[in-house]
This record gives structure tokens, C-alpha cells and sequence, in this order.
């Protein structure tokens, strides 16, 4: 088969002229015959190789030359003898026969040729479509799968696996009932009945257990549909909205907080005058009742709780009000030691200690260097940050029995890539129960007869309010075992950005 | 605290103090309590007008107000009275409030109390708000006492170059003449430097 249509009639016209060239030789071999039976091979051969049209041109080519220099008389194109008429004829026939033949079949070659050439472009683009829809699958952080009616998987992207710390080879074709356990079985099947009978998508949120705790999901269910209108499969896709949830109930928090301290700060005014009231009447009285020791234990009584109230008024607004810093270089050791101090009515009486160690690098190097900065210059709201170890110091103080013992570990570390002091104060009381890890820092969460919850949830906000973190350590008593006596306090962990210099 | 008031005399007892408050229930408690501290309260006023007027009769020594009343505010009432002559001022309020503390860090005031007050706590800021004031005027009196030194140095020093020009005395012989006159006529060395300036002045061609 040649391409090009001009090489194909130089063919044509060139197997003619050969056949013409060579008939005299081939002729002394034969003998003599009817001169258009060489010329035969010739045409059906131009057909063949070049279709209907170079057939045609061999076909005329033939008829000319023959007419010319073969049938009498020679030299001229007309024909002396009918037979050689007939002859002609049959010829001209046959060629124009067998040039349609080849023609056809040509046309025939070329459909099945581009037949097969569409089929394998077909191919290709089927398999980059798979391809991309697989890339999306598997590049969705999202979790999607399809089963069969029957509950077999046929599908799960690279999220699904990975979630499930499953290979795709090692389930796809088994039962979701043998691949899973129950209770993730038991999701993976939800719904299916109410996208079965209605033949709908449906749209849910559900929660799924992971180890690392659980996750809320955004789920999609849906049919697969064949060409017929039949139900065959159903797919999921399952969007994990943890984060989100997580941000949405901080959202939520810090507004409701925001409404409290706004509600707080214009109470404060009118609540503070009436305390005033209240107090300006009990002194008063109390000078009235001087020698009625009974009436003045009530007044007692009443002033107790004034004062209570007055301190959990006083709380609350601290921790709602809007807190508003106001940065300074400090030295927070020093800080420390402020607050220490302020607390020494709590310490009267008692034997009570506070140790400091400066460790590199989270090494529990006791006095390790004295150059370090650990514990050094930091931006910080001075009051703030003197409340915060207030209130820690003051926990550990109401938690431990004497004597004391509380250690303040300054370190140097870093905090989103900025560089930060991270300070570990450890007590040497019974330490957190599991309940009071989990609930240490809500507002109004407390274990004292006489507290308000509000002191580590104040601790907090104002970490936060630093871009800092606090957080319960891990337990210290753990792969500790040399020495099991040593330490079994409560230990929390506080990170603080150093802030601008 | 007892010791500090003793050492000091009656310095933090017996004071003469004007109150202000638009709570009468308030007027009340500091008329009743201020005495058994061992104080006279010499004005009770209902706004900052009154205050003002009231300091205007009878000098006080301390002035307790609230800040926000009707007319005119403690802190501008504050800063009116204490125009003439500084006076100590403790703010009591129920505001708490940093803009509010700004104002106050302006003026002349020695203590903030947050309501609800207590006894205890008025005692306190009333000691401390004296002592802060005694303070705070001695090193007025002494800021006065030297800026008064460094003028007299002045006219004792040109006095002293006079001495030296017309008699040819040296520094130290001029100075002891001035010292022998002033002694002599049982008078201060700068005004006995004064006259001869004055002197020189009378001379002069």
C-alpha cells in the first residue's frame, strides 16, 4: 500500500511500461500469444497496490500501447481485426472489474484502519480519564469507596486506606462485613437501606471512632446507576470536618465568652456600688451590735459571704473581661518570685520551698549553665504574668501537704519557629487524676472547698492571650522507676513566646 | 504600720479630711468610720462642686472622693483644689478602669480604691497616701531649698568678684572678708553679698 497518490499512478503507469519493455523477450520464452495477457498481471497489480484509479490509468495505458504497437495495423490506433475488438473489450472490462474490486477492498482496508485507530485513541483517553479521576481520588482528603448491592468493595481512594491502615489491594472484592470490624463495618453500611428505597443521595453528618479519638464526617451516600436505570452500586464520600468543628466550638466559646465579659463589664459598675452598699451597712451595723456578740457573729456571717461573693464576682470578670496586654520586657524569674512573695500569707505557717533549675535544651541538668537566658527577658504583661504563676503557685499550695516542695524548671525552646522560654513547674502533691487532666483548665471546674474554678481557666486565657501554651506534662512517673518516691506532683508545662525585642 | 504612724508623730492621725461621694449611704460610713480612725472630717459633699467650695472654707488635710458624680468629676475637683497648694487625694471608685487610671496618674492622687472599700482598706490607704505625701513635699521642700542655695551661690560669687577687683584681694581672701563682715553684723553671707552689690551699683560713675 503506498500513501502518497501521485507515487501510486507512477507505479501504475511504471508496472505498464515494464510489462511493454520486457514483452519482447518474454515473448521468445512464450512464444507469441495475444499480447494483453501479459498486461493483465500489470493492471491487477496497479489496482491492488493503488486502487480504483491507478487500475483505471493502467487499465487505459495498456489499451493505448496494445492498440498502437501490437494490433494490426501497427502504428495506428485503429483495429484491423474484429477479434482484436473482443479482445479489447474483454480487457478494458476486466481491468475496469478488477480496478472497482481493488478500490473497494482499499476503502474496506482504510475503514477497518481508522476503525482500529479510533478504537486505540479510544483506549488512551479511557485510561487517562481513569487515570484522572483516580488522581482526584486519591488526592481528595476525603474518604471514598463504592460497594456492590451485595456490600463487596469495588473502589477506596488513597484516604480511605489510610485512615483505615488498609491496602486497597488486600479489600477490594471482599465483603465490607469481612474486612472490617463492627462498628466500622456497621458505618460504612449506614444509610444504605434509605439510598436503596429511594434511590437518592443523602447527605449526613456522623462521628467515627480513630485512634485518635473521634472524628466528625460530612458523608455523602449515592447510587450508581447503569445505563438501564438500574441500581448497581452505592458510593461514599465522607469529608472529615473535625478541624472545622473543633474551630467552629472555639468560635462559639470565645463569642460566648465575649458576650459574658461584655455583660460582666456593665455589670461591673451598678454590681460594685451595691457590694459598696451591702459592706457600708454591715461595718455600720457591726459598730451598732458592739456588745450583742450574737448578732455580731451574724454580721459575721453576712461579710463572709459579701466577701465571697465579691471574690467570685471579681474572678468571673477577670476571666471574661476582654483581657488587654500590656507587653514589657521582664525578667519572668522575677516575676516568679513576685508572685511567691505575694503569697506569703498562704505561707504563713506552713513549710513550703520553691526551687528553680535553668536546664539546655530540656536537659534536666540542674544548675547547668549559668548563661542561659531560660528564665530570662521575655514580653510579657508584667500583672498578667505574675497573676499566672499566683495562681499556680497558690493550686500547688492548697494541693500539697509540708513540706512543699515545688520545682520551676526554665528552659529555652521554640514555638511556631520563634524562639520561646518553656517553664515546667512541678509540686510534690498527689497530682492530677485522669478527670482533672481532662477538665483542669474549664472555668468553674475545681477540686478546692473554697474556689471558684476560675483559676487555671484564667491561667489559660492569658497564656493564650501571649500566644503562648500550657498544658498538663505527660506523666513524669512513667519510665521513671529508679526512684518511685521522688516525684509524684502535679506538673504543668507553660510555653511563652518571647515576643518582640 | 503603727510604728511607721508613731514614728512619724501625727502625721496619719487626727487629719482633717474632706469627703465627697453622691451615695449618702456613703457620706454616711466615712462621717462614722473616719473618726473612730482617729480622723475630723471636715466637708461632705454630695458632688465635686460642693467639694470644691467646702475645701475653699476650711483647709483639709486629705481629701477622699468618688469619681464619678453629679456636676463636676472627683478627679477634676481633685485638680482644682489642689491648684494653690497640693493636697494628698485618695480616688474611690467603682470603676475600674485604665483610662480612668490614667487620669488619676496625671493628677495629684496617692491611692485608687476599687469599690467595695473596707475599713481596713481605707486605713491602709490613708497611711500609706500620708506618708507618700510627706514624701513627696519633703522632696519639694528640698527641690525649693537647693534651687534657693544655687541663687545665692550666684550673687555670693559676683559679690566675691567685686571684693577682688577693687581691694586686689585674692579668691580666698575676698571670700573670708565677706565672711568676717557677715559675722561681725550677725548677717547672712547672700545678703551681706547683696549689699555690696547694691553698693557698687549706688558708686557706679
Amino acid at each position: 500500500m503506498l500513501r502518497s497518490t501521485t507515487l501510486r499512478f507512477v507505479f501504475a503507469a511504471a508496472s505498464v511500461l515494464l510489462v511493454f519493455v520486457i514483452k519482447d523477450p518474454l515473448d521468445e520464452w512464450f512464444g507469441s500469444g495475444p499480447p494483453l495477457i501479459f498486461f493483465v498481471p500489470a493492471v491487477t497489480f496497479s489496482a491492488w497496490v493503488g486502487g480504483l484509479w491507478p487500475g483505471l490509468v493502467a487499465t487505459a495505458l495498456t489499451t493505448i500501447l496494445c492498440t498502437y504497437y501490437f494490433f494490426p495495423p501497427i502504428g495506428s490506433f485503429e483495429l484491423h481485426y474484429p477479434n482484436d475488438r473482443l479482445r479489447l473489450s474483454v480487457f478494458v472490462l476486466d481491468g475496469i472489474l478488477t480496478s472497482v474490486l481493488m478500490g473497494q477492498l482499499h476503502a474496506a482496508r482504510r475503514r477497518s484502519e481508522e476503525d482500529r485507530l479510533a478504537a486505540e485513541r479510544y483506549k488512551d483517553t479511557l485510561a487517562r480519564s481513569e487515570e484522572q479521576l483516580q488522581a482526584i481520588m486519591d488526592n481528595s482528603t476525603a474518604m471514598i469507596y463504592l460497594k456492590d448491592l451485595k456490600g463487596k468493595i469495588l473502589v477506596v481512594n488513597k484516604h480511605f486506606e489510610s485512615v483505615f491502615h488498609v491496602s486497597r489491594e488486600a479489600i477490594v472484592g471482599k465483603n465490607v462485613g469481612d474486612a472490617f470490624p463492627n462498628n466500622i463495618a456497621q458505618i460504612l453500611r449506614a444509610r444504605d437501606r434509605s439510598v436503596l428505597s429511594d434511590g437518592k443521595s443523602l447527605e449526613y453528618e456522623e462521628v467515627v471512632p480513630q485512634e485518635d479519638g473521634e472524628h466528625t464526617y460530612v458523608s455523602l451516600r449515592f447510587p450508581l446507576l447503569d445505563a438501564r436505570g438500574t441500581l448497581y452500586a452505592i458510593g461514599g464520600i465522607s469529608t472529615d470536618i473535625t478541624p472545622l468543628k473543633d474551630a467552629q466550638q472555639r468560635a462559639l466559646q470565645a463569642g460566648r465568652l465575649a458576650a459574658i465579659g461584655q455583660m460582666v463589664t456593665g455589670l461591673a459598675h451598678e454590681s460594685r456600688n451595691a457590694l459598696q452598699r451591702i459592706q457600708v451597712c454591715l461595718e455600720l451595723l457591726g459598730l451598732r451590735l458592739k456588745d450583742r456578740p450574737q448578732a455580731l457573729d451574724l454580721v459575721h456571717g453576712i461579710q463572709d459571704a459579701q466577701d465571697d461573693l465579691h471574690r467570685l464576682f471579681e474572678e468571673v470578670r477577670d476571666y471574661a473581661a476582654p483581657i488587654i496586654l500590656d507587653r514589657r520586657t521582664c525578667r519572668l524569674s522575677d516575676l516568679l518570685h513576685e508572685a511567691w512573695d505575694r503569697l506569703e500569707t498562704n505561707r504563713t505557717g506552713r513549710d513550703a520551698r520553691l526551687h528553680e533549675r535553668r536546664s539546655t535544651n530540656g536537659d534536666a541538668d540542674a544548675h547547668a549553665d549559668a548563661d542561659t537566658d531560660a528564665d530570662g527577658s521575655c514580653a510579657v504583661d508584667r500583672f498578667r504574668m505574675i497573676q499566672v504563676f499566683r495562681n499556680i503557685l497558690d493550686n500547688a499550695l492548697a494541693a500539697c501537704r509540708d513540706p512543699v516542695e515545688i520545682d520551676v524548671d526554665w528552659s529555652e525552646t521554640t514555638i511556631n519557629g520563634a524562639p520561646a522560654v518553656a517553664i515546667a513547674i512541678r509540686d510534690n502533691g498527689p497530682g492530677f487524676s485522669a478527670d482533672q487532666r481532662q477538665k483542669l483548665f474549664e472555668p468553674f471546674y475545681t477540686t478546692k472547698t473554697q474556689g471558684t474554678g476560675l483559676g487555671l481557666a484564667i491561667v489559660k486565657r492569658i497564656i493564650e492571650a501571649h500566644d503562648g501554651v500550657i498544658e498538663v506534662e505527660p506523666d513524669q512517673n512513667q519510665g521513671q522507676g529508679q526512684n518511685p518516691n521522688q516525684r509524684r506532683g502535679a506538673s504543668l508545662l507553660i510555653t511563652l513566646p518571647r515576643g518582640t525585642r | 504600720m503603727n510604728e511607721g504612724t508613731k514614728d512619724k508623730g501625727q502625721r496619719t492621725k487626727d487629719l482633717l479630711i474632706a469627703i465627697a461621694d453622691d451615695e449618702p449611704r456613703m457620706r454616711d460610713y466615712y462621717c462614722e468610720i473616719l473618726p473612730l480612725l482617729g480622723h475630723r472630717v471636715a466637708v461632705a459633699a454630695r458632688t465635686g462642686q460642693e467639694l470644691v467650695a467646702g475645701c475653699r472654707g476650711n483647709r483639709p488635710e486629705l481629701i477622699i472622693t468618688d469619681i464619678k458624680m453629679p456636676d463636676m468629676d472627683g478627679i477634676d475637683a481633685a485638680r482644682t483644689i489642689s491648684r494653690d497648694e497640693p493636697i494628698p487625694v485618695i480616688l474611690v471608685s467603682a470603676y475600674h478602669d485604665p483610662a480612668l487610671f490614667e487620669r488619676a496618674r496625671a493628677e495629684h492622687i496617692l491611692a485608687y480604691l476599687v469599690k467595695p472599700i473596707k475599713q481596713a482598706d481605707l486605713e491602709a490607704a490613708i497611711s500609706i497616701a500620708m506618708q507618700r505625701f510627706e514624701q513627696f513635699q519633703a522632696l519639694r521642700k528640698e527641690a525649693g531649698e537647693l534651687r534657693q542655695a544655687l541663687d545665692d551661690r550666684k550673687v555670693i560669687e559676683r559679690a566675691k568678684g567685686l571684693l577682688m577687683k577693687n581691694s586686689g584681694l585674692d579668691e580666698q581672701a575676698a571670700f573670708r572678708r565677706l565672711q568676717k563682715v557677715a559675722r561681725d553684723h550677725n548677717q547672712k553671707l547672700v545678703e551681706v553679698a547683696q549689699m555690696i552689690l547694691r553698693a557698687d551699683e549706688a558708686f557706679r560713675p
